[in-house]
């Protein structure tokens, strides 16, 4: 008889605390699913937004922007409308921007051009500094990688200024390599990089170089593959941050034409207003597809981290 | 797992390699299908050349002077009306220099017989006002001269204040007068004359003084008697006490009779002492009143003296007052005098006033009847009309039973042997372009020969004086009148800088501007992109004009296009350039 009425007490305070873990498990799961509902509008609302017909576009947002050159009114409701469903699903605006519109194909390239060596190359300049930190003792060491940690916490205004002075003088504003040079030496991946080639067992290298290899060799055999999820997630981070650039080919590229994609939807203007949803939605792609491809290296690295072992 | 994280990896890599693929090849491809929705547009070089200023326009034929006929004289001030009773002719009639062209119903005559009846009535009415009574030579004059009733009232208004005027002046004279009269009668009164009474009441006072002073004297003197006896008595009794002191004294007596003695002699001296004080009193009044009594004569005398010198100077105010009120007098008689030729004239204008006015009007209505009868008399027309020259009826404008007024048109006459005019409405700038005596030449002739047209006037359009001309042709040849014709003059040809032709000109509420083609390279080849230059024409004939604007010169203008197109737009050439 005791035996029975503990066994059901114990399969009673079992049950409530599942009870009680499963409503809190609730409870966290519906806040989770709030804020990422509320994160996730902004980027709903431009993918359907995409695709409505203009007019559809002008009638719900005319009244943000200006009115036209003869000061008529171009919006037919007196208040913005937020709407998630298009009343017509129209493709005109993707026609306009893949068919008739080669200009922002173009900026498209410009922004591929543009990030595209500041990622391979910030990576490999990064990778061969972080190698150096890692394997060399000093106290020179630690102030020069002091130093790389002020820089990178430095915003890009700051800097901004001295990369203009400095890419006039040496003749390159305007041209990519304005914005090639500064995001190739950038002390973000570094950063990154060197915390990783501190975890590499030193017995690895050491027996490495029993074998008589050269320290070319063990950067590029021993240290570049055990680090592959760092660059990973060193190029995914970069490629984002790159990808949104804005400041940086406004203030060094006068030319228009060399502008990438980021500056024209930074750029919104009344009439184009259709146009940037669907110049977003295409923009969004390549950052979603590099995030998608190595979402674990990220994951992997930002744990790496954070010293937490998965 | 790691299958499915390869698996899933390949996909995304070959959604990435997809969408960028497709991207490129839109890229290079999308211009080209670009150019496939952009307007094609035809283009012209913008280029010297000339501009062959040729003006045309359409007018009516018509005959050339053609003469209107009237009733009775336009210029008359007043119109009459007259019926007309036949019409005896008809459009396209030819009449000769006499005929008869239409009869006016003979009542029309009357006006004059009524205008006659008024003016008699008119000399009578003024012939009555003549002879009215109060009519007189200056009322006659007056009214023959040029009345002006207001100045007259201002003449009234101004007399009307000279006699107000003058009546104050009386006014005030006569109140002086009365202030003099008032004040020889106060000077004249010896009961007010104030110098007089004075003096005689001093003379009065002396004479009672005088009588009085002898009585005074006496008493005085009388008084200072009595006192001097109350002074001796109460020497008398100091002295006695004195003594009888002296006697207690010598007898030895006690200190007690003595202090009694003491004090009765103290008593006497102050009763002495009073004594004495009321007799230097006494003989100072008696003293005073001897002067008196001598001085009273001598008083008397002066008192007198002075109220014979008021009496003197009562007299001679008496006689300036006199002589002063006597002018005043005369002043006020003149001013009287004034005062009533004043009112004389006053009165007079008063009254011929409205004799004036009568006069005047029955004048005035005299001359009106008397212009109304000439003026009857001279828009006098005969009850038949008779055609001034030979010609061709070619406009009846009214018929029979209608009323005309004189000066309006009845019907019109083509002289005979005139010929025709043709009058073409154009641009004030476009007539500065044509001369009198310049030919012009028919558009679209196909059916007259031999047809000459020849510039004959130039003249402000009636429509629009300012902004329009029309130009007067004469027409020669087989022509009918009321044909509309187009013709076309003046064949200049001036060379300009930049001509462009007509479609590329356009118009907005900005002014004139062509659309040019600029190129504009990209990665991906040539962009044409249509630009607006405002402009301004300079001349322009059917196919070109002259342009003047910031061109440097043989800029593509935009002529013709597949769709309306707009400034900044990207448009397409044309596959034949």
């Amino acid at each position: 008889m005791k035996k029975e009425t503990s066994r059901r007490n114990e399969a009673g305070g079992r049950l409530a605390k599942k009870m009680y873990i499963y409503g809190k498990t609730c409870l966290a799961t519906l806040i989770a699913a709030g804020f990422a509902l509320l994160f996730l509008m902004p980027i709903v609302l431009t993918i359907t937004n995409s695709f409505m017909a203009a007019s559809e576009i002008s009638s719900n947002y005319g009244v943000v922007f200006a009115t036209d050159s003869n000061g008529g009114k171009v919006y037919i409701s007196e208040a913005v409308n937020l709407k998630l469903i298009p009343d017509m699903v129209s493709f005109s605006q993707y026609k306009t921007v893949l068919l008739k519109s080669p200009d922002y194909l173009l900026k498209f390239w410009n922004s591929v051009i543009l990030v595209g060596p500041i990622v391979f190359f910030q990576l490999l300049v990064a990778s061969l500094a972080s190698y150096g930190f890692a394997r060399y003792n000093g106290k020179l060491r630690q102030i020069i990688f002091f130093t790389y940690i002020i820089l990178m916490l430095m915003p890009y205004q700051v800097t901004l200024v001295p990369n203009y002075l400095v890419a006039e003088r040496l003749k390159i504003l305007d041209t990519y390599w304005a914005i090639w040079l500064p995001g190739i030496f950038s002390p973000f991946a570094v950063y990154l990089l060197t915390k990783f080639m501190r975890k590499i067992p030193v017995g690895m290298i050491e027996a490495a170089q029993i074998d008589g290899a050269g320290e070319l060799q063990i950067y590029r055999l021993i240290c570049m593959p055990l680090t592959k999820g760092a660059l990973c997630s060193a190029a995914i981070l970069v490629f984002i941050d790159y990808w949104n650039m804005v400041e940086q080919p406004i203030i060094l590229l006068g030319d228009v034409q060399k502008h990438p994609l980021s500056v024209f939807l930074s750029r919104i203007n009344a009439g184009e207003i259709g146009l940037a949803f669907a110049v977003a939605t295409i923009y969004m792609v390549p950052s979603l597809l590099i995030f998608l491809y190595g979402e674990e290296y990220l994951v992997e690295g930002i744990t790496y981290q954070g010293g937490i072992k998965g | 797992m790691s299958e499915n994280r390869s698996k899933r990896k390949d996909i995304i890599k070959n959604i990435a390699i997809v969408f960028l693929t497709v991207l490129l090849i839109l890229t290079f491809f999308s211009q080209t299908i670009m150019n496939y929705s952009l307007p094609q547009v035809a283009t012209a070089y913008v280029a010297n050349d000339t501009i062959t200023t040729s003006i045309r326009g359409t007018g009516t034929v018509e005959a050339a002077d053609p003469y209107s006929v009237i009733i009775g004289d336009d210029k008359a001030e007043s119109a009459t009306t007259h019926k007309i009773s036949k019409i005896a002719v008809q459009e396209g009639d030819e009449v000769e220099k006499g005929d008869i062209l239409f009869y006016l119903d003979e009542k029309s005559n009357s006006a004059i017989e009524e205008a006659q009846k008024a003016y008699e009535e008119a000399q009578a009415a003024y012939e009555t006002a003549l002879l009215s009574e109060g009519v007189n030579a200056s009322v006659i004059a007056q009214a023959n001269n040029s009345f002006d009733a207001e100045q007259y009232s201002k003449q009234l208004i101004e007399a009307q204040k000279e006699v107000d005027a003058r009546q104050k002046d009386v006014d005030d004279i006569q109140k002086v007068i009365d202030a003099f009269e008032l004040q020889i009668s106060i000077t004249g009164s010896e009961n007010q004359n104030t110098g007089v009474v004075n003096a005689q009441k001093a003379v009065n006072e002396a004479q009672k003084v005088l009588a009085e002073a002898p009585d005074k004297l006496n008493k005085a003197m009388e008084a200072f008697a009595a006192a001097q006896g109350e002074q001796q008595s109460a020497t008398d009794k100091l002295n006695a006490a004195n003594s009888a002191y002296e006697a207690a004294v010598a007898e030895g007596k006690t200190e007690e009779e003595l202090n009694v003695l003491v004090g009765e002699v103290t008593k006497a001296q102050t009763e002495l002492t009073q004594a004495q004080s009321k007799a230097q009193d006494a003989q100072k009044k008696a003293e005073e009143a001897q002067k008196v009594a001598d001085d009273a004569p001598a008083a008397l005398e002066k008192a007198q003296k002075a109220l014979d010198s008021a009496k003197l100077d009562q007299q001679n105010s008496l006689l300036n007052l006199n002589q002063q009120l006597a002018t005043y007098q005369l002043n006020k008689k003149n001013a009287e005098n004034i005062l009533a030729e004043k009112k004389l004239i006053l009165d007079t204008l008063t009254g011929n006033k409205g004799a004036i006015i009568s006069l005047k009007d029955a004048k005035e209505a005299l001359e009106d009847a008397k212009k109304a009868l000439s003026e009857a008399k001279k828009e006098q027309v005969d009850s038949v009309i008779l055609a001034d020259l030979a010609g061709t009826i070619t406009a009846i404008r009214f018929k029979s039973g209608e009323s005309v007024s004189t000066g309006e048109e009845v019907m019109v006459i083509r002289p005979a042997g005139q010929g025709y005019t043709l009058s073409v409405p154009v641009t004030l700038e476009q007539s500065r372009k044509v001369h009198v005596g310049d030919g012009a030449s028919l558009v679209n002739n196909w059916w007259y020969e031999e047809v000459k047209i020849v510039l004959r006037s130039i003249r402000p359009d009636p429509s629009d004086p300012a902004r329009k001309r029309l130009l007067v042709f004469d027409v020669e040849g087989d022509m009918t009148e009321g044909q509309n014709l187009t013709v076309s003059i003046g064949e200049r040809s001036t060379p300009y800088e930049m001509v462009v032709p007509n479609s590329s000109v356009r118009e907005d509420n900005n002014g004139k501007f062509i659309l040019i083609v600029e190129s504009k390279s990209s990665p991906l080849g040539n962009r044409y992109v249509a630009t607006r230059v405002d402009v301004q024409v300079i001349a322009s004939d059917d196919t070109k004009s002259a342009i003047t604007g910031a061109l440097s010169g043989w800029e593509y203008v935009i002529t013709t296009s597949t769709h309306p197109i707009n400034a900044g737009q990207l448009v397409r050439l044309s596959e034949n350039g």
